[in-house]
């Protein structure tokens, strides 16, 4: 068969449109994501920001105070009605049920934050963060993270962007120079003993309809306590498996 | 095609930069030799050329050699570029036109190269859209009957069987065209 003409007739590829792709391809691995594509941009990940926020200052403080806050989960414990209070590791979770009202009314926070490379982390808090070296298949470490310097205390999200086009998803890890007073539905958590300390995995999270909250299952989280940081590593669909997640926190040094 | 494809073949992960510049080298020019025979168009075919290389390159991770050798795993990834920019253009293979390339000759590319391209399209577009896809992935992708038969979907026979009729009536024609 004489299919020489199917090869001559080939175009010639440009040495320059080569040259500048392959610069192209090699900054955006370096570079800030595209707009579109920024992993802030995403409406989870901003609710999620939010959302942590609201924890922050609605159940953060310093180790110094973890008495009072002791004695306030009680309180706390008491007006829900909820279940009793311990600890895993420093965090103090406290069992409720699974839809109730709101446990104060919603503020209005007015945070700066600012974007920076993630290797300047350590400075920004004063300490060395952990971060996790492994993550799945497909992920990859944004180089910034998102910091808010903010009272009572700064914080900062960093997020892995995973998979391609329609199919991507985000995990995200946020570090809050605080303790936590977690509110899960018994059975919502489990504690475990990682290379990293002790964990605590949650599955689902509160979601606000009208005046309540509603817990619902897709989510995982995995919060674990170091040198008076808090860290939650967060999963918000099941594209994750709890497997990796903990192998991604186990990870962290 | 170089000497470096039965390397690149046998790679296991294609994360690094010092691995990613020689399967870039390699393979770019036949990602786009595929496009150019598909869309018949040569800023096309770098589009989307592009486009798979930057896909491919934020997807690098996902790349599983078992699933099959880094150049299938490219022309697939190529082969999804393609169907997304068939269904944003609303187009199909058979009804893009070929009057872009006309005007469309770069100072580096021979007029003879040129010509060829321009006389070979016009018969790649009065193929059906399978026939098409046979012709540019082996002429213009550079991979085997094996490795379109996986990418295809259809028999490693009934590859060779279409692609032996399709180029034997594309050579006819390109005789018949010469005379």
């Amino acid at each position: 068969m004489n299919d020489k003409f199917l090869y001559e007739a080939r175009p010639t590829l440009s040495d320059d449109f080569a040259d500048e792709l392959y610069a192209r391809i090699s900054r955006s691995s370096r570079s800030l994501p595209a707009r579109n594509e920024h992993p802030f941009a995403s409406p989870i990940a901003k609710a999620f920001a939010i959302a942590c926020f609201i924890l922050l200052v609605l159940f953060a403080s310093s180790t110094e105070v973890r008495a009072q806050i002791g004695i306030m989960a009680r309180n706390l414990a008491r007006r829900f009605q909820a279940g009793p209070s311990h600890l895993v590791g420093n965090i103090i979770v406290v069992d409720v049920p699974p839809s109730r009202t709101q446990i104060a009314p919603s503020q209005s926070i007015q945070l700066t934050s600012i974007e920076i490379p993630v290797s300047n982390l350590d400075e920004i808090f004063a300490s060395h963060i952990v971060i996790p070296t492994w993550a799945p298949d497909g992920c990859d470490l944004n180089p910034l993270a998102r910091t808010y310097q903010g009272d009572p205390q700064p914080s900062a999200m960093l997020i892995w962007s995973c998979g391609i086009e329609e199919e991507n998803w985000q995990i995200s890890l946020t570090v809050n120079k605080a303790a936590m007073i977690g509110h899960f539905p018994t059975d919502s958590y489990e504690q475990r003993d990682l290379d990293i300390g002790q964990v605590l995995i949650v599955h689902g999270n509160w979601y606000k309809i009208g005046d309540d909250l509603e817990w619902k299952m897709g989510s995982t989280s995995i919060y674990w306590d170091r040198e008076n940081h808090l860290y939650q590593l967060y999963s918000p669909s099941d594209r994750t498996s709890n497997k990796d997640l903990l192998k991604m926190a186990s990870s962290a040094e | 095609m170089t000497q470096e494809l039965p390397r690149l073949r046998n790679l296991s992960n294609v994360r690094s930069e010092d691995v990613w510049r020689p399967i870039y080298d390699e393979m770019l020019p036949r990602v786009y030799h595929y496009f150019a025979y598909r869309v018949g168009d040569r800023r096309t075919a770098e589009d989307l050329a592009a486009t798979t290389f930057e896909k491919a390159w934020k997807a690098r991770r996902q790349f599983k050699r078992e699933k099959g050798a880094v150049d299938q795993w490219l022309f697939g990834i190529a082969q999804r570029v393609l169907a997304d920019h068939y269904r944003r253009q609303e187009l199909c293979a058979r009804d893009i036109e070929s009057h872009s390339i006309e005007t469309d000759f770069s100072l580096e590319q021979t007029v003879e190269n040129a010509r060829r391209y321009l006389k070979l399209n016009r018969l790649l577009d009065n193929l059906p859209d399978r026939s098409r896809e046979l012709i540019s992935l082996k002429y213009g992708g550079g991979l085997n009957n094996r490795e379109i038969a996986s990418l295809t979907g259809l028999t490693e026979s009934n590859v060779g069987t279409i692609l032996h009729r399709v180029v034997e009536d594309l050579r006819k024609q390109w005789e018949d065209d010469n005379e």
